[in-house]
């Protein structure tokens, strides 16, 4: 038995693929639907766009459900989709800062307006330092500051040792902390 | 800092994530969950076929370069530029039957990079692509094998006879008789018995042949993973070849070892005879690609090696924004290397930070501009200066490109 219940269609022009769903992607789907919309939020705050975010749990939810046989414990599953998760955000971020296409008006950027990830980091002059990190230091300040999770519980989730963790936060205050300084330093003049 | 400003600061860093109340997932991504069984289908079989392109052109894109040089009048770029295996047939003339158009991305690793990833697990539970040099010498006049294990994962006498290596080599050869594998690190895939109707599968090895004698490698695209459920039947003191086999679940691309060598760019570049002046973007070509602005050591004043308009189908390469750009666009190259953005750690290893370097290059139109890298240019230059050539910006292992 393949590792995948997903029967392809051999041929690319052919009818879609059947497919059995067993036990094992029953309780993914339980699983998934319940933590869809945590998912999506921590997304949204890692990536600050949430048609972003919707890709991005889309991906995940497509690599999760072909990997869906190994997982082996229920009790894990958060963390096991959250690291599938926060590894997909992380690429974006850095694909979006290596990469990056610049509309001529900003006005058909679809996500300009109205993006409620967007705005929470606009209207937050501390959250407007998260632009300054670069997307690992990023990635852990949201897991540690919105997601409330320990660092131990990081480590799992981003594949890093703790020390690692650790100096990304220390380098993600310092950066935070030093632009609110001169942010409150401009204001006063 | 003293403590009470820290634990201040800590609250209201916290308080500042809380404060918002933040949407549910919005009714589109409850119905891809619901539909994910037939999504996992529909999309696993629509790998687009120019992502396939796009990671072969990785090996591929150098020796094209060279000839698409020829539109600005050069012939190389830059001393981070890697040798690419030669000859090279060109990938266009791939029999690989065309895919539909969505657009699904996986990581692709080269052979020692699969190795790698298997070893740190960072490959486990998840569909990855592989791209190597395929060879198969499980037929002729070699020395016979054993009756292969039981279980379908062990790696058996003749399952080493078939396999991917990294550079343009075979997985062996064949010496007075008898069968001398290769030094050099190898993928021995499983091909699932039923992966063998699969009209690419069939016609993968109508064109890798089973050839004892004067086998060709073949460039291929490989679709799989690790950690199948067949690794049950192992036995308890299998090797960790059994538990650990790479699994074929499709061949996404692969090289005609008899295609015509990819055609040197000719004609205008662009198709009037006014060109156009480059457009406005082009200012900001040269600027840092770093979120942070420019670095101590970045390139002073950097220059543009090469300019002007071509058509997009003449780019040999793949870059992000391709799609929205029109279909002739002003191309940039930088001179010299350029850092290709931020400082961040290595992922796996030792931690130690470092950036991208490479050719970087300015594609544009009068709606907007994409600032990709040559392939086959880059480089990450760590902190203590030292330099590891090849790899890929977009992947986040940051494994060699092969």
């Amino acid at each position: 038995m393949p590792v995948l219940s997903v029967a392809r269609d051999p041929s690319p022009e052919g009818s879609e693929a059947e497919l059995r769903l067993d036990a094992t992607h029953e309780r993914f789907m339980q699983l998934a639907r319940r933590d869809l919309d945590r998912a999506y939020r921590l997304a949204g705050v890692i990536l600050g766009d949430a048609l972003e975010a919707e890709d991005a749990v889309q991906d995940a939810l497509l690599r999760a459900w072909r990997s869906a046989a190994s997982l082996r414990d229920v009790e894990g599953f958060q963390a096991w989709f959250d690291r599938i998760l926060v590894n997909g955000c992380r690429d974006r971020l850095r694909r979006r800062r290596t990469v990056r296409f610049i509309p001529l008006d900003a006005s058909h950027d679809p996500s300009a307006s109205g993006d409620p990830f967007r705005a929470i980091v606009e209207r937050d002059a501390l959250l407007m330092g998260l632009r300054a990190l670069n997307p690992d230091e990023r990635v852990v300040v949201v897991l540690y500051y919105w997601a409330d999770l320990r660092l131990e519980d990081i480590a799992t989730r981003i594949g890093s040792p703790l020390g690692t963790v650790k100096s990304r936060l220390h380098r993600a205050r310092i950066t935070l902390r030093s632009r609110l300084d001169t942010d409150a330093s401009e204001a006063q003049r | 800092m003293n403590d009470d400003l820290d634990l201040l600061f800590e609250r209201r860093l916290r308080s500042a994530f809380h404060a918002a109340s933040l949407p549910p997932a919005p009714a589109r991504l409850g119905s891809f969950l619901d539909d994910l069984p037939h999504a996992a289908g529909a999309r696993r079989r629509s790998v687009p076929r120019m992502a396939a392109f796009g990671a072969l052109a990785a090996g591929f894109a150098v020796v094209a370069f060279l000839a698409w040089g020829a539109i600005f009048g050069q012939g190389g770029f830059g001393p981070g530029s890697e040798p690419t295996p030669t000859p090279t047939p060109s990938p266009s003339a791939s029999p690989s039957p065309s895919l539909s158009a969505a657009s699904t991305t996986f990581t692709v690793y080269s052979v020692s990079g699969l190795l790698a990833g298997r070893t740190d697990g960072t490959v486990r539970g998840q569909l990855v692509d592989l791209y190597g040099w395929f060879s198969d010498f499980r037929g002729g006049p070699i020395d016979p094998c054993p009756t292969p294990n039981a279980a379908a994962l062990a790696l058996s006498c003749l399952d080493r006879r078939q396999g991917l290596v990294e550079a343009e080599a075979t997985v062996g050869g064949v010496v007075d008789g008898r069968w001398v594998p290769t030094a050099d690190p190898v993928v021995h895939p499983y091909w699932p018995p039923s992966l063998l109707s699969n009209p690419r599968v069939v016609a993968f090895f109508s064109v890798a042949p089973v050839d004892p004698v004067t086998p060709r490698p073949i460039v291929v695209l490989l679709n799989g993973h690790f950690e199948d459920a067949l690794a049950a039947d192992c036995p308890a003191d299998a090797s960790p070849p059994c538990l650990d086999r790479f699994v074929v679940d499709d061949v996404i691309s692969f090289d005609h070892p008899t295609a015509a060598p990819t055609p040197a760019a000719v004609g205008t570049p662009f198709p009037f005879d006014s060109p156009p002046v480059p457009p406005k973007w082009m200012a900001n070509c040269t600027k840092p690609r770093s979120q942070t602005g420019a670095e101590p050591g970045d390139p002073v004043a950097p220059a543009n090696s090469s300019a002007g308009w071509v058509r997009k189908s003449q780019i040999p390469f793949e870059f992000v924004g391709s799609l929205m750009l029109k279909d002739v666009v002003y191309v940039a190259i930088i001179e010299g290397d350029f850092p290709l953005g931020d400082w961040r750690e290595e992922p796996v290893g030792s931690g130690q930070r470092f950036r991208w370097w490479g050719t970087a290059a300015c594609i544009a139109d009068d709606n907007g501009m994409a600032t990709p890298w040559l392939p086959g240019t880059t480089y990450k230059l760590f902190e203590d200066g030292h330099r590891v050539l090849g790899g890929d910006p977009f992947d986040p292992l940051g494994t060699p490109a092969p």
